[in-house]
């Protein structure tokens, strides 16, 4: 079963380093405007937000479907997409189709770029220092969720056990992977 | 292709209008960029003794080869020009996102000459520069001024340096800032900006940074990520800031008056709780600089006063310096520093000196025009704190140089705390002989930061002595340091008997320890890497992986000698500039009051006399190869570092 990069945007500080690791690791330069995962930052007012994107994966995959000459297909192994350099063109169709603005095609290569997964390894997620980006098997993306949900009412039923609040175990609820 | 750099120094006269860019690679080799790259510029181009404040003054904001990187901590920048507290190169450290991105622009530096008639900001897209009209935000506060000039230019990327009223109104600290905690603090830089009507300079930069062998550069940054990982928490801010009272050894109450204070207690357990209280929803309260994994930064959103980055040094500074033990109102201070454009460290030592004349009744309300000067009161320290940005009123004594503050006050008042006309900053520099030192003969005064042994600071062989808080034994600076403690050590024993032992009280090898500080701080400062990434803090990087990382990036193998050597000349030439504005041996000296002087609460060994300093003095002169009588660089110490040039300067000040 593949893996798939989830992003808790809450705990991203901004730092950029997905973005430097990824376009290092996969363009040869540290460029964040090469790279496949992008954090999308605003400010007002001493407000920063920062919002990391980057592919989703899709089971059905936009790109893939609307590339005029067939040039995206999945990889076995990781479950990514990968693009065939000699077949694309560098149309930008991927671009527009992709809900999430996660492919570009490159003017120094003239190709399209996809997240690949780093051949199954992420180096963002490798380098990430905030935890704002996960590796997590596909049918684990949303189980952080659910354990969230699991500890506000383990924690709720704490509160109401007037007699020994402290004494009742919160059960080890580890993140997967 | 130039690899690691931007492959240009951009030249800007803002009286002319006039742009030029020039090739890095004339400085690249001998002085590396950054820090380097300021000393050398600046001694060249700006001419002795002109008003710091004047159009002659050259501003320059620099990076360097690792700025931009996949290297830890590469967001830094350099910023130097002609210092209107010291009168001597000021130079003053940044981190944020700017820094990276005048990198990816094409740019190592910005070399700012000139005055414009009006304000104005410059506008950096790639290849295209412009000088254009600021008039509509002159005046704007930092935060206000970075979001109206990524509106003006259409692009939530661009990053904004610039200054706040503090700057444009000349007080003599005023700051240069990005994002919201970062600021070029120390030395004024942010007032000589202003004095050139420079508000900002707005950078976007799509070029990115050229790698030789991008392989084994991502090798060398990854392994410098995973060394540096389990060390992270000794610079963190919230975790290291006077958490655990009264353990507060590392700052001092007031004007030096005391190392305890009863009103620590109402800090109610140091600024964690408050963190968890107020704690920012982005970030989970925390954020940092460009590609940095240490992230000290604290990022608050307190309802009534907004959000709020903070570092360490804001936490002594806007509390035990002026006895504030109220949270939201250190908020509110760090707060309009930030907003203000003021060195938040200048500004709280200039006010404790004028709460302490204010209660000693040296001063009155006649003085301060009519502000009651208590102790940590808000309404006081806000009122104050306008007024010094807008540098009017009482205010405007405390926007002045040290000598100048005291003057305006009367014939008798005796000066703030300073180091070569500078404010003392928060942290004690008394505890440790090497921070005594190293605010004696730090390169741009101030306080001990620049020539301060940092993790070798208490570096010894006796009780007490911080050789098990090595983090890092195996660096080539912590292997060197040792070495330099050994020897003495051997050396005393032999004077003084077997058992002989060197402590943070005692003054041997503290020179030498210094001047190894002054040197690998110059090397990380002129790489663009933050010294709170490295060994200095006790996190992980050394001067080793430095030059693993240049060695890849570059394609050609750099020694660390080779980099020691740099930052000697580095050295030595930002003493040149020193001692052509009149700087020798008798300028490196620390207030009178803490000569001889025993702060209650703090160890009894804690007295420095004049007599040590000096012995401290003559061995760092000794190591960094200065004359002993002057302090100025040897003509044969230049001709070894390939000045012969300035050597020739020298014989004509001489």
């Amino acid at each position: 079963m593949g893996h798939v990069i989830t992003i808790d945007a809450t705990k991203c500080s901004g730092c950029q380093m997905c973005e430097v690791a990824c376009s290092l690791r996969n363009m040869g330069e540290c460029n964040p405007e090469r790279s496949r995962i992008r954090v999308v930052k605003s400010q007002s007012d001493g407000q920063l937000e920062f919002i990391p994107v980057t592919c989703m994966q899709c089971e059905t995959a936009m790109c893939e479907l609307v590339c005029p000459v067939s040039a995206i297909s999945r990889d076995a192994q990781t479950g990514a997409r990968i693009v065939n350099e000699k077949k694309c063109i560098g149309c930008s169709s991927c671009s527009y189709a992709c809900p999430f603005g996660a492919c570009f095609v490159d003017r120094r290569l003239g190709k399209s770029i996809v997240c690949s997964l780093c051949d199954g390894d992420p180096t963002c997620v490798k380098v990430c220092p905030s935890g704002a980006l996960s590796f997590v098997r596909t049918d684990q993306v949303n189980i952080s969720l659910k354990r969230g949900t699991a500890r506000r009412t383990l924690e709720a039923r704490t509160l109401l056990q007037t007699t020994e609040p402290a004494s009742l175990p919160l059960p080890e609820l580890r993140d997967p992977c | 292709m130039t690899y690691l750099y931007g492959g240009h120094i951009l030249r800007v006269d803002l009286s002319s209008g006039e742009i030029q860019k020039e090739p890095t690679a004339a400085y690249a080799a001998d002085w590396i960029g950054g820090r380097g790259l300021n000393a050398r510029i600046l001694y060249r181009e700006l001419k002795a003794g002109i008003d710091p404040l004047s159009p002659e003054n050259v501003l320059m904001l620099s990076v360097g080869p690792l700025t931009g990187t996949l290297f830890p901590g590469s967001g830094r920048v350099e910023v130097a020009a002609k210092s209107p507290l010291t009168g001597i190169q000021g130079m003053s450290n940044m981190g944020g996102y700017w820094g990276p991105e005048l990198k990816y622009a094409g740019y190592d530096s910005i070399v700012i000459k000139g005055r414009a008639a009006r304000p104005v900001y410059i506008a950096i897209d790639n290849d295209a520069v412009e000088i254009k009209d600021a008039t509509h935000i002159w005046g704007l506060d930092t935060y206000r001024t970075q979001d109206a000039l990524q509106q003006e230019r259409n692009d939530p990327e661009v990053e904004v340096v610039c200054i706040g009223p503090g700057g444009e109104n000349l007080a003599a600290y005023g700051s240069i800032q990005t994002r919201m905690g970062n600021a070029a603090g120390r030395t004024g830089m942010g007032s000589v900006m202003g004095s050139k009507k420079l508000k900002a300079i707005a950078v976007r930069g799509t070029k990115g940074v050229a790698v030789a062998e991008p392989e084994r550069f991502l090798a060398v940054c990854l392994d410098a990520l995973a060394k540096q990982k389990p060390l992270i928490d000794n610079a963190r801010t919230v975790d290291m800031a006077e958490n655990t009272p009264p353990s507060a050894w590392a700052v001092v109450l007031g004007n030096y008056e005391s190392n305890i204070w009863e009103k620590q207690k109402d800090l109610k357990g140091g600024h964690k709780p408050f963190w968890e209280k107020h704690k920012n929803r982005q970030g989970e309260g925390r954020t940092g600089c460009f590609n940095c994994q240490v992230r000290c930064m604290d990022y608050f959103a307190e309802d009534a006063l907004g959000p709020l980055v903070a570092s360490c040094n804001i936490y002594g500074s806007a509390t035990w310096v002026i006895k504030n033990s109220d949270l939201t109102t250190w908020y509110a201070i760090a707060a309009k520093c930030h907003r203000q454009g003021l060195d938040v460290l200048s500004a709280t030592r200039m006010i404790a000196w004028a709460a302490e004349l204010y209660e000693k009744g040296i001063i009155s309300k006649a003085d301060t025009g009519g502000i009651a000067l208590e102790w940590g009161d808000r309404r006081a320290l806000e009122k104050v704190l306008d007024q010094i940005a807008r540098n009017e009123g009482f205010g405007a004594v405390l926007a002045s140089r040290a000598e100048e503050a005291a003057a305006k006050l009367g014939p008798n008042v005796p000066p703030v705390l300073n180091v070569k006309g500078a404010p003392l900053g928060e942290t004690n520099v008394m505890n440790f002989r090497a921070r005594a030192l190293g605010a004696a003969v730090n390169p741009r005064g101030t306080d001990e930061y620049r020539a301060r042994a940092g993790s070798f600071d208490n570096l010894g062989t006796g009780g007490g002595t911080g050789l098990t808080a090595m983090a890092s034994p195996e660096s080539w600076e912590a292997k060197t340091a040792m070495a330099i403690v050994e020897k003495a050590v051997a050396e005393k024993q032999q004077r003084e008997g077997g058992d002989a032992r060197i402590t943070q009280f005692d003054c041997e090898s503290r020179g030498e320890l210094a001047a190894l500080a002054t040197r690998i701080i110059n090397v990380t400062d002129s790489v663009g890497q933050c010294k709170w990434n490295t060994v200095f803090l006790n996190v992980g990087i050394g001067i080793e992986l430095q030059a693993r990382a240049l060695s890849a990036g570059l394609g050609r193998e750099v020694t660390v000698d080779e980099l020691i050597h740099a930052a000697s000349r580095i050295a030595a030439q930002e003493r040149m500039f020193a001692v052509r504005e009149g700087v020798t041996r008798a300028r490196d000296v620390l207030p009178k009051k803490l000569i001889n002087y025993q702060m209650p609460g703090s160890w009894p060994q804690d007295r420095l006399t004049a007599e040590d300093l000096e012995k401290m003095k003559d061995d760092y002169y000794r190591a960094m190869g200065w004359d002993l009588e002057s302090g100025i660089p040897t003509a044969e110490t230049l001709i070894a570092l390939g000045l012969s040039a300035i050597a020739r300067d020298l014989r004509q000040v001489a």
